[in-house]
This record gives C-alpha cells, structure tokens and sequence, in this order.
C-alpha cells in the first residue's frame, strides 16, 4: 500500500495511520533536529504526527505520498517554535541569530567549522523567511522541487525561483564547482 | 526524496546536528500517537450510510445557525462587537492621497531574555521591555521611529546583573533609533479578505486551519483578527465591520469597556507560557486599540511571576499624511 491508500484507510481505521508513522518518523525527527535541535524535536516530532492524524481526512485525494505532507507540517511548526523562541530571547541589537536552523553544537567549536558556520548565519539572516523554509527542505531534507512545491503548497516555478535566489545569495560558501554551476541560474530560474 | 547532490545541499554537510531519534524517543512518540488514535473511534459505516445522517446534520445546524444569527438571539457579549461592527460600517473610509503615508504609533511591552554569554559572564535573565515606535508605511515600506524605555525587572538581582554587564547598552536603553525597511510583504495584507461575515469567516477559519500550532482554534482566529486589523494595512470600515461580526461568532469572553471600547479575549493553555489569556481591545470605530497576552500562571519554566502580561501591544489610530516624519496635526 503506498501512502495515500494508507492515509486514505486511516480515515476509517485509525489504526492504519501508524505504518505512516513508521515510515516518516526518523527522517522527520532528522530534519526537525536540524531545524530546532534534538531537544525541541522530539516534541515537534510527536506533534507532527499528531496534526497529520487529526488531519488526515483533508489529505489530498491523489497524492502517493505522505512524505512531502508531513513535511509541510513538520515546516510549519519549526518556524512556529523559533519564533516563540526567538519573541522570548529577543533583546534589540543583539538577538540570537534567527537564522531558522540548528548548527551543531560540537562543530561550532571547532575553528574551521565554526568560522563556515558564522558565515552560513550571516547569508541565512539575509535570506527572506520563505526563500529558507524553501532551502533548509531542499537542503535538508532532501525533496525534490515538485515535492517542496506540495509540502508548501506553491508553484514549483516560485520552489524554483526562491532557490535561485537563494544559491544567488550562497555563492561565496559554494565549493568551487558550486560556483560553475550556481552562475548559469537559469537552469534554477523560474517566475515567482 | 531525491538522491540528486548539489552543492547547496553540500554547504550544510557536517554543520547540522541531524541525529536520528533514538529508541526511546521514537517509542516516546509512537505512544503519544497511540493514546490519540485509541481516543479515535474507529467509522467503518458504509459511505452512503454516513452521509444521510451527516446530511441531516448539516440541515439542523444551518437552521440553528440561522436562528442563533437572528438579532433577537444574539447573546449580550455577540451585541458588544456587533454594535461596534454596526457602527463602523457607517464611516466613511479613510481618504489616502496619492503618495501619502500611513502613520500610526505601536507601543510594546514584550518579554525579552538573555542566556547567552555577555562579556565573561554566562547570564540567564528575562525581563520586560517597552518600546515606541512610529511608523510611516506605504506600500511594502516603512519608514520607523523607535524609542526603547526602561525594562522592567522581575527580580532585583536580574535587574543587577542586566546594569553590571552593560545589557542596557546592546538594549539600546533611552536610546532612538531610525530606520527604512522596503519590500516588507505580509500575505495577510496581501489576501482579498471578503467584508461579507459569513465568507469571511470560511476564509478566516481556512487560513487559521492551516496553521499547524498547537493553540486552540478560536485563538488562531484572534490572531488573525489582530493581523488584519494591524493598523498598517488600514482596513476599510465595512472589512473592520466584518472582522468584528466573525470574532462576535467566537466562543469569548466580552466586556465593555470605558470610552466605548470592548475587549474580547480567551483563555487557553501554553505550552511555554502555562495558562494564557490573549486579549484584544476594539475602539467605538472598530481600530484594534491593543492585544495582549497575559500568563496567569506564571511561565512553565518558574522564571515569569503569575499576573505577567508578556506581550502588551497598543496602537494608534492610523491617519493619513504627507511624507515620512511628518505627524498629524493634534
């Protein structure tokens, strides 16, 4: 059963829901300690699955996976806990870094690593919220465009675009080849 | 997913703790979930049998629905905002010059922390701070003005360690600050919201569905009032109205208040702020005049006093003027 014929059975047998929990639950707790570390992501984590099982009546009638879904959801709440975080800590002039992402504690002490992680806070602080939530699920999590496009709910010409704007904007921390690549943005370009 | 590399993907390598969860705080989650699904009864009826009796529901709400919408049935705390809705339909709308600015004054009260390093000292503080700014917006760009005051301690030896350690100075304390932002966007100002209540209300309730957060729905729903009420975006009185009609359906608590102003709020329970009550205060012409956010518990974490409101927000009334810096005329 792929997971749309599994959502779609939840609705009736709830019990059904719980191979989607199984299939999606590492990686979306991956991404969400990516996003808001470990801490925080074991409750966004649980969280996540709780709203899509509330939720799974409105999954969409033709989708095949849930993946980009939960994502979405897992997206939303993210950007939910740093702002509370963020409201909480805030102090002008010098807030902590809203840059939406969590750097690995370990490496930030290392010297090398810890000077790629100030310059990578530096461009995501540059960066528009909505071209991030685009980058950290392409970066992280690994969708694909079409399948940002559905977690968002936007056309895949903006997951494009946004993206373009985005490796515009990260293109002193590309590796050399990045840099080849990212020049001939047209290949990432699209109307917004 | 796609195994496809880019070196995008590759600037985050190593730099991001994406640990896997481990056994115990996947069984953690997976029993959060059961404990929901089990309180889920499960529905095996045929479709067609579902339907029929969902269809005769949906009949006697509407003719409740219509009943309970007839002026006779109104409770008293509905008439508050919708006597204010009524009379903010009879304004007229507020004429904007070709060119002119938006300006209105937003003063803050918002809990602020420190946990972070200051100089040599490792500090854990919070405390409140005020802030007043002006602001002149047309369009996506906003022109500003703010003042910082004097923050507002909960304990003497916080208030130390803040003037022992120069917080005052990152804080900007007695200090103002001018600055222009453009291409600010907001897809709240962005979305065609219907002055109709009852369409307003479908989209209003869409738009707070689609916020996965963990608050209570009619919560959401405030939130979303306040944002289209946001004096930048200057909502015509029939829209002003119509807010007012759809927070009149809510399940709050209503008052009037001095001045003729009412205040609606509700209360519900936070996951970092313990038992909240969120409330919004309308004038007679329907202008959001404040939202606050009060924590009658106390924080869960033991660092905020009960009785605290962590984020008081008042605004002016919107008006028209000329340019950036200019004031209205008393």
């Amino acid at each position: 059963m792929n997971d749309g014929e599994v959502m779609r059975s939840s609705v009736d047998d709830p019990a059904a829901f719980h191979m989607v929990f199984d299939r999606y639950h590492a990686r979306i707790f991956s991404y969400l300690a990516g996003r808001v570390g470990p801490t925080d992501a074991e409750d966004l984590a649980s969280e996540v699955f709780v709203a899509a099982f509330r939720q799974r009546a409105k999954f969409r009638e033709d989708a095949v996976s849930a993946g980009p879904w939960l994502y979405g959801i897992a997206a939303n709440l993210a950007r939910r806990n740093y702002r509370s975080r963020a409201r909480r800590r805030r102090a002008h002039g010098r807030a902590p870094a809203d840059d939406g992402i969590w750097f690995d504690p370990d490496r930030d002490a290392q010297i090398d690593a810890a000077r790629r992680i100030e310059l990578l806070r530096s461009e995501l602080n540059r960066l528009r919220e909505k071209d991030r939530e685009v980058l950290f699920l392409y970066a992280l999590a690994d969708l694909s465009y079409a399948e940002i496009a559905e977690a968002l709910d936007i056309p895949v010409g903006t997951v494009r675009s946004r993206l373009s704007r985005t490796r515009e904007r990260l293109r002193n921390l590309l590796p050399d080849e990045g840099k080849d690549k990212g020049e001939g943005t047209a290949e990432y370009g699209g109307g917004e | 997913m796609t195994a496809e590399r880019d070196p995008v993907r590759d600037i985050f390598d190593g730099l991001v703790d994406m640990r896997q969860p481990t056994p115990g705080q996947t069984e953690s989650a997976r029993q959060t979930l059961v404990a929901v699904i089990q309180s889920t009864p499960a529905r095996r009826q045929p479709r067609l049998r579902r339907l029929v009796p969902a269809a005769a529901v949906a009949v006697i709400a509407l003719v409740i629905a219509l009943v309970a919408a007839a002026p006779w049935n109104r409770t008293p705390a509905e008439a508050f905002l919708g006597e204010i809705a009524e009379a903010a339909r009879t304004i007229a709308p507020q004429e904007m010059p070709e060119g002119s600015y938006i300006y209105f004054v937003r003063n803050e009260v918002i809990l602020t922390g420190k946990d972070e390093p200051i100089g040599n000292t490792r500090m854990d503080i919070n405390y409140l701070l005020p802030d007043r700014t002006e602001n002149w917006w047309q369009g996506q760009t906003v022109e500003s003005k703010t003042s910082v005051g004097e923050p507002i301690f909960f304990s003497p030896e916080d208030e130390a360690a803040y003037y022992d350690n120069g917080v005052d100075q990152i804080d900007a304390v007695g200090q103002t600050r001018t600055q222009t932002l453009t291409g600010v966007e907001d897809w709240v100002g962005e979305t065609d919201w219907s002055t109709d209540p009852d369409q307003l209300a479908i989209q209003m309730r869409e738009a707070a569905e689609a916020d996965h957060g963990e608050q209570p729905i009619d919560v959401k729903m405030m939130n979303l009032a306040a944002r289209i009420l946001d004096p930048k975006l200057l909502a015509p009185p029939a829209l002003r109205a119509a807010v007012l009609d759809v927070l009149g359906t809510l399940d709050l608590d209503q008052a009037r208040l001095d001045g003729g102003r009412v205040s609606a709020s509700t209360t519900y329970e936070d996951r970092y702020y313990g038992t909240v009550t969120m409330e919004l205060v309308f004038d007679g012409d329907g202008y959001l005049v404040s939202r606050q956010e009060t924590t009658t518990t106390g924080d869960r974490e033991g660092s905020i006093p009960p009785g605290t409101s962590y984020a008081t927000i008042t605004y002016s009334p919107p008006v028209s003027v000329s340019a950036p810096g200019v004031r209205p005329s008393p």
